[in-house]
């Protein structure tokens, strides 16, 4: 999915003094970076759990192995992109631990108040679109959902998530279509619904 | 679906809207079918944006969870990685110094025992 119209929110990423500052083992430079990124962390793990218990319990444990793996932050990528990959990892593991229980995710998301969103001004036709696209998208099975929340909310490229999540670059591409062509095969009979 | 119709839709799912070269874009005016793949895509692209640029409220116990979790020493200390290190070394060294040492007394025994 293309990204015109799309401006991304990234956190205030000029936190380089911060993470210098952890890298060296400040605990509370590291605190710091925790309050300021993780309702991005957050954001992104309950998109790929849908499940807003486990979507904390994989933002800890993300920013625990941040902090162990600190030492190793080169600084190629942003913080930020750093952060993401090591959610996504943590994500997959907690995911595979729970996978034989069936969650029913959205509940959690909707009537949640802690699940609110920090930007709610939307506006458009979209505005209305939006709770029935994360219904489908939670509908998918969870390789198919992890591979589109990656492309089209996060932007990542199909050779990033097919690193990531150690399959093909073909393997991410199939996914990829088999989910958007899911999105909108829901989109058009909500679309018809409601019409 | 017309024969038309399938580059539109392939490149919509490859290349999304701003792939569609001029001739694609005008038969998605006059075809219905590829005019409502379009209308979908873009509603789709939009409702992605959307969720891009919406951040949920992370729960408040998150910061002072993870900072019980981490401790002062959490950061590794390269040093005694590197110790770490030296000592399997030099235990792989006086395993193999002793593996030689064994193999040299066996076929200096089977030398011994053919020589007798």
């Amino acid at each position: 999915m293309e990204r015109e119209r799309v401006q991304h929110l990234e956190p205030h990423d000029g936190s380089h003094r911060l993470v210098e500052q952890a890298r060296a083992g400040d605990r509370d430079a590291f605190g710091e970076l925790v309050r300021i990124h993780q309702h991005e962390v957050y954001t992104l793990a309950v998109r790929l759990v849908h499940d807003r218990d486990l979507a904390s319990d994989v933002t800890q444990d993300a920013f625990v192995r941040a902090w162990r793996a600190m030492p190793n932050f080169r600084g190629e990528a942003k913080f930020s992109t750093w952060l993401h990959r090591i959610t996504v990892n943590t994500a997959w593991t907690h995911r595979t631990r729970r996978d034989r229980v069936r969650l029913d995710p959205l509940d959690s998301l909707r009537a949640d108040p802690e699940s609110e969103s920090l930007e709610p001004e939307r506006a458009g036709e979209s505005v209305l679109v939006a709770p029935s696209i994360e219904d489908a998208l939670s509908s998918l099975s969870v390789p198919v959902r992890t591979v589109v929340v990656l492309k089209d909310i996060y932007d990542w490229t199909h050779a990033e998530i097919a690193d990531h999540l150690d399959i093909s670059v073909t393997a991410a591409k199939v996914r990829l279509h088999r989910g958007r062509k899911e999105l909108r095969r829901r989109l058009r009979s909500w679309s018809e619904g409601s019409s | 679906m017309k024969p038309r119709c399938l580059p539109v839709e392939a490149t919509l799912q490859a290349r999304g809207e701003r792939g569609l070269t001029g001739a694609m874009r005008s038969h998605a005016t006059e075809c219905p079918s590829c005019r409502r793949s379009l209308d979908e895509h873009r509603m789709m692209a939009d409702v992605f944006a959307q969720l891009a640029a919406t951040r949920l409220r992370a729960p408040a116990e998150i910061v002072p969870r993870v900072l019980d979790r981490i401790g002062p020493w959490a950061v590794p200390d390269p040093e005694p990685r590197r110790g770490r290190v030296v000592v399997a070394a030099a235990a792989a060294a006086a395993t193999a110094a002793t593996a030689v040492a064994a193999g040299t007394a066996v076929a200096l025994r089977i030398h011994r025992h053919r020589a007798a």
